[in-house]
């Protein structure tokens, strides 16, 4: 069976057809998963959430409306995912009282290397950046790994956040601002600590 | 080496350029810039370094047919579904599950012979239990030798 376009797999989704839902898994699998992962920073739990979007996706095929494309429908149905999960993280965290993820990152880093803070790898180079959108309010986090990671136009953002272009050309905005400071000082740190 | 001031405000310059997307040519004013400040050059590769490696970062991919018969699975197994379940009705079906556990207990326990109805039958087991001829004749005597 070939491919199927956008209108077909449409059709196939709202019939109920596992061929037509497989294809979607495979056209935007990875795409779901690269998007939660930099959102939520987990591994393991980045791939739980893709699968539950794919369950969603199942679930509310009937009341989609077409009025936006199947992965802008698909890209908000994963957003919404992510963002819910970094709610309740942000409760867990919370209560639990620990210190920041790269605080922690950096004393088991010292712990485990006597000359202190050796020159970073690219694993470590990998997650500077992790943290310092870590920092970033949801909103800002969302906006600026849409566009800069997922490559999506203002407007593609601004209709899966369900906002104006104007919010997330402002939410860009700050959430470069915040991120050039966090940058600043994460390269002090680890200056410092070397 | 240049002063604090320029580092400053080139830091700020290079995180705007790196998080943007840009990528550093020869013929860029802040290239230049930077042959000339081997800390703003540190913090370039720095911030550049990570922007890459972040953006090299992708999860791997398990095998596909494997995620979607997971995926799969999880439509079709019931008790994600009773999880998935809007709150108030998922409150209902954890009370009616409850219920169900309770009276099955009670069930069954009533079967096996405990009367719940009668605490006569309790007082007189335990006066029973602890009535010491009862554990001489009954039990101790009648206990293995070693």
């Amino acid at each position: 069976m070939g491919k199927l376009d956008e209108n077909a797999l449409l059709e196939g989704l709202r019939n109920g057809e596992q061929a037509a839902y497989k294809q979607l898994i495979m056209d935007y699998r990875s795409m779901v998963q690269s998007l939660i992962f930099r959102m939520i920073g987990d591994e393991d739990d980045a791939l739980d959430l893709s699968q539950e979007v794919f369950v969603q996706v199942w679930e509310s095929i009937s009341g989609f409306k077409a009025q936006s494309s199947i992965k802008t429908w698909v890209y908000t149905i994963a957003v919404r995912k992510a963002l819910n999960y970094l709610r309740a993280k942000k409760i867990r965290r919370f209560f639990s009282l620990n210190e920041s993820n790269f605080d922690q990152y950096l004393n088991n880093r010292k712990n485990n290397e006597p000359d202190g803070f050796h020159l970073l790898n690219q694993q470590d180079m990998a997650k500077v950046i992790h943290y310092a959108i870590e920092k970033l309010p949801p909103n800002q986090r969302t906006a600026f790994v849409l566009s800069k990671t997922q490559g999506l136009s203002d407007a593609e953002t601004a209709v899966i956040m369900d906002t104006t272009i104007g919010a997330v050309e402002s939410l860009l905005v700050r959430a470069k601002r915040k991120l050039k400071e966090e940058l600043k000082t994460l390269y002090n740190e680890m200056k410092n600590e070397k | 080496m240049k002063n604090n001031h320029h580092c400053a405000t080139y830091q700020d310059r290079i995180s705007d350029f790196v998080l943007s997307g840009y990528q550093l040519t020869e013929d860029n004013e802040l290239y230049t810039e930077l042959q000339q400040c081997q800390q703003c050059q540190q913090f370039y590769n720095f911030v550049s370094d990570s922007m890459m490696q972040w953006n090299d970062a992708v999860p791997e991919l398990a095998d596909d047919n494997a995620f979607t018969e997971k995926v799969f699975s999880r439509i079709n197994n019931p008790v994600y579904a009773a999880i998935k379940l809007h709150p108030v009705r998922s409150f209902v079906a954890t009370a009616a599950a409850v219920v169900l556990g309770l009276t099955i207990g009670w069930l069954s326990a009533a079967s096996s012979g405990v009367d719940f109805g009668h605490d006569d039958y309790y007082a007189t087991q335990s006066l029973e239990l602890f009535n010491d001829d009862l554990f001489a004749s009954d039990i101790l005597y009648e206990m293995p030798q070693q």
